[in-house]
C-alpha cells in the first residue's frame, strides 16, 4: 500500500506509529498551507503507513490521537519569516507559551503545545514532537496558495519525510 | 470627563473582537459594546459559484460547526432544486448535525467554560484553563475529550473522509450507511451517556455557587427562538420556527422557517461587522432575542427524549420555565448535548435507517432558496439566489451569533455595571466581561490562527481616541 489514510478531523489509533496533522483555514489564502501540505503527504510514497490528518484548526482531541503516536509532526503556518520559508522545531510539553505553541487561552483554537500537556497530563503519553511552520505571504480570503507558498509545499513534504526517517532509524 | 475601557480581544472565543465600556464623569458605567472587528467576507466569495458546490464550500467557513453550514446549506439547495432527500437521507443528516451538536458544545463547555467554573472567576488566568482542567478534575477533562471524538468519528464516518466532505449532497446524503458504522457509533452511546451525566452531576453539586453570578450575568427579559417539531420538542433539523417572549407566551408559532425574512430584520452598526437580527413585530432594538441551547430549552416543551426530559424537568424546577439568566446557558447545554446523544440513538436504531434510498436527483427547478437548521450556537439560516444555470447571484447567511448579537452586548453592560467601578479595572472583572460572552460561545470564525496568540489586552481611553491607561497579560 502506497498510499496513507487521510482523515478530515478526527483521527483514530495512530497506534504507536506516526502522526502527521496538517492545519489552517483553506478560504485565507497561505493560512491554509498546511491543509494543503497534508493532501500533498497523503498521496507520498515515501510516508507509507503514516496518519495525514487535514484540520481547519487544533482541538482538544487531537491529544488523545497525539498520546497513541510515538512521533507527531504539525504543519502549520506562520506570519513569522520569510513566504514559503520552512522551520522546523521541536515541541515540548510545557511549550504552552511560547509563539505558535500557545494558544491555549484563545478562542476555540488550541495550540501544539497545549495538545502535547494534555497528552501527557492525561493519558501519561510523551511522543517526540514537531512543528514544521511555513511563512506566509497573505492571510485574506482566497482559496490559492501564493506562489512562494505554493512552491514551498515539495520542501514541506520532504521536511516531514526528514523527521520521519529520522525517527525510524533511531533506537527504540 | 468621560472615559472608554477597551477589553481587545476576547480570548476564547473564534474570531477577532473587542469589548469598549463607556464610562461617564463619576466612573460609572453608561454603555457597553461588543465589537466584531473581523470582516466576514464569505457571502462575496460564492457569488459566481456553481450551487452544488455550495455545501462543500460553506463547510469551510468554521472548523467547529462544518456540519451546521453543511446542513443549512444542502436545506438551501434542496429548496432550489425543488426536492425532498428521503426519509433515510434526513435522518443521516439528521444524526450527523447532532453529532456535531455533541462535538461543539463539549467544546464550549467543557474546555472554554468549565476553567471558569471549576477555579472561579478571580482564579489566576494561568491555572484557569484547559491545562488547569486537566490536572484538577482529569475526569472532566478526558469526558470532554471523549464527547468531542465520538461527535467527530460520527461526523467523519457519515460525512465522508476525504479533504472536502462527500456525505452530505444536495438531495440527500451521498452514500447510505452500514450496519458496520451504525454499530460503531452504537458501541459510544453507552458511554457518551455517562460522560454527560457526570458532566450534569458536577455542574449541578456546583450550581449554588453561581447564584449570586447568575442574576447579574445575562439575567434580562427577551424573547426566544428555535426549531421545534409537531409535538413542541426540540427539533435541531427541521420543522417549524417558535418565538416566545419572557414570560412564555407564544410570539409565533408554526412558522415555516422558509418565510423568515417575513419575520426576522437585519440591522447594521457602524462599530461592528457583526449584523445584529431583530424581531421585527417589535422593532429595532426592542425586538431582541436570544437562540442557542438556552433557547430551545425554553421554546420547546419538551426534549423529546426520556433522560433529556428528566434533566429538563429538573432544570425548570431549578430556574423557571424560561431561564432569564445567560448564566444558565451551560446547563442548557449539556442537557442539549445529553438530548443529542440519545436522538442519535433512537435514529440508529430506526427499521430503515440502512436503507440503500438516501438521495433525491434533480436539476435547477428554483431560483431561489432557503435552508434553515439549528447549529450547535443556535438557529442558522441560508439563503440563496441562483441564475437558470445554477450560478450563484447573492448569498445571505444568517448565524447564530448574529441573532444573539443584542443579547451579548445587554449581557456585557449588565456585567459591566456591576463590576466596574472607577479607574480600576480589576482582573475578576474581566474575567465576567469575557465569560458573559463565552455564555453564548460565539462563532466569528474568520480568524487565521497562524497569526500566534492573541494576548489580551485593555485601554483606558479619553474621548478623543487617547489611550490614558493600558492593560494586557
Amino acid at each position: 500500500m502506497s498510499h496513507t489514510a487521510l482523515r478530515l478531523d478526527a483521527p483514530g489509533d495512530a497506534a504507536g506509529g506516526v502522526l502527521v496533522i496538517g492545519y489552517g483555514n483553506t478560504l485565507r489564502s497561505d493560512d491554509g498551507v498546511g491543509w494543503h501540505a497534508a493532501g500533498l503527504l497523503a498521496d507520498d510514497p515515501r510516508l507509507a503507513g503514516v496518519e495525514i490528518v487535514a484540520s481547519h484548526q487544533l482541538t482538544p482531541e487531537l491529544s488523545l490521537d497525539m498520546s497513541r503516536a510515538s512521533l507527531v509532526i504539525l504543519v502549520d503556518a506562520s506570519a513569522e519569516g520569510p513566504p514559503g520559508a520552512i522551520t522546523v522545531r521541536r515541541l515540548e510539553g510545557d511549550d504552552v507559551g511560547a509563539a505558535g505553541g500557545g494558544g491555549g487561552v484563545t478562542s476555540h483554537h488550541v495550540g501544539p503545545g497545549v495538545l502535547l500537556s494534555l497528552a501527557r497530563d492525561l493519558y501519561g503519553a510523551a511522543p517526540d514532537a514537531f512543528v514544521v511552520s511555513v511563512g506566509t505571504a497573505t492571510m485574506e480570503l482566497g482559496e490559492e496558495l501564493s506562489p512562494p507558498v505554493a512552491a514551498a509545499l515539495p520542501a514541506i513534504a520532504d521536511a516531514v519525510v526528514g523527521l520521519v526517517a529520522a525517527h525510524r532509524r533511531s533506537p527504540g | 470627563m468621560s472615559r472608554t475601557i477597551v477589553i481587545d480581544p476576547v480570548t476564547r472565543i473564534e474570531g477577532h473582537s473587542k469589548i469598549t465600556i463607556q464610562l461617564d464623569d463619576r466612573g460609572e458605567v453608561v454603555d457597553a459594546r461588543f465589537h466584531v472587528t473581523q470582516f466576514r467576507g464569505f457571502e462575496r466569495i460564492t457569488q459566481g459559484r456553481p450551487v452544488h458546490e455550495m455545501p462543500a464550500l460553506m463547510a469551510r467557513i468554521c472548523g467547529i460547526c462544518p456540519v451546521s453550514h453543511l446542513i443549512a446549506s444542502a436545506k438551501a439547495v434542496d429548496d432550489i432544486l425543488a426536492v425532498e432527500p428521503p426519509p433515510t437521507g434526513v435522518d443521516l443528516r439528521r444524526i450527523i448535525n447532532l453529532g456535531q451538536i455533541v462535538q461543539s458544545n463539549s467544546l464550549s463547555f467543557f474546555h472554554l467554560s468549565s476553567p471558569d467554573l471549576l477555579f472561579g472567576f478571580d482564579a489566576d488566568p494561568a491555572v484557569r484553563n484547559i491545562l488547569g482542567v486537566a490536572r484538577q478534575n482529569p475526569q472532566l477533562a478526558k469526558d470532554g475529550i471523549g464527547l468531542r471524538k465520538w461527535g467527530q468519528q460520527i461526523i467523519e464516518w457519515l460525512g465522508g473522509k476525504r479533504i472536502h466532505p462527500e456525505g452530505i449532497v444536495p438531495g440527500g446524503m451521498a452514500t447510505p450507511l452500514t450496519a458496520e458504522v451504525r454499530d460503531r457509533i452504537l458501541a459510544g452511546v453507552p458511554e457518551a451517556i455517562a460522560a454527560v451525566e457526570r458532566a450534569i452531576a458536577w455542574y449541578k453539586t456546583d450550581m449554588l455557587r453561581w447564584e449570586d453570578e447568575a442574576a447579574t450575568f445575562g439575567n434580562f427579559r427577551s424573547a426566544f427562538m428555535s426549531l421545534v417539531d409537531r409535538e413542541g420538542n426540540v427539533d435541531h433539523y427541521g420543522g417549524w420556527l417558535r418565538v416566545i417572549d419572557a414570560d412564555g407566551k407564544y410570539l409565533a408559532d408554526r412558522v415555516d422557517p422558509k418565510l423568515f425574512n417575513d419575520y426576522i430584520g437585519e440591522a447594521v452598526e457602524p462599530w461592528s461587522y457583526l449584523k445584529s437580527t431583530y424581531w421585527k413585530a417589535m422593532g429595532y432594538p426592542d425586538g431582541i432575542y436570544r437562540v442557542g441551547p438556552l433557547a430551545r430549552v425554553n421554546v420547546a416543551e419538551r426534549m423529546g427524549t426520556p433522560r433529556a426530559d428528566e434533566e429538563l424537568e429538573k432544570f425548570r424546577w431549578r430556574v423557571g420555565r424560561v431561564a432569564g439568566s445567560s448564566f444558565h446557558y451551560h446547563y442548557a447545554r449539556l442537557i442539549d448535548t445529553l438530548h443529542s446523544v440519545e436522538k442519535i440513538e433512537e435514529l440508529l436504531r430506526g427499521p430503515d435507517i440502512l436503507s440503500k434510498h438516501v438521495r433525491s436527483t434533480a436539476g435547477i427547478n428554483r431560483n431561489e432558496g432557503i435552508g434553515v437548521s439549528e447549529a450547535p450556537r443556535g438557529t442558522l439560516m441560508h439563503h440563496y439566489k441562483v441564475d437558470d444555470d445554477g450560478i450563484v447571484l447573492w448569498a445571505n447567511l444568517i448565524i447564530a451569533t448574529g441573532h444573539n448579537n443584542m443579547a451579548m452586548n445587554r449581557s456585557v453592560l449588565q456585567v459591566a455595571r456591576r463590576h466596574v467601578k472607577g479607574e480600576t479595572i480589576a482582573e475578576g472583572m474581566l474575567n465576567r466581561v469575557e465569560a458573559v460572552i463565552r455564555c453564548y460561545d460565539p462563532c466569528l470564525s474568520c480568524s487565521t490562527h497562524a497569526l500566534g496568540q492573541m494576548a489580551l489586552q485593555i485601554q483606558l481611553l479619553a474621548p478623543d481616541g487617547k489611550v490614558l491607561d493600558e492593560l494586557s497579560r
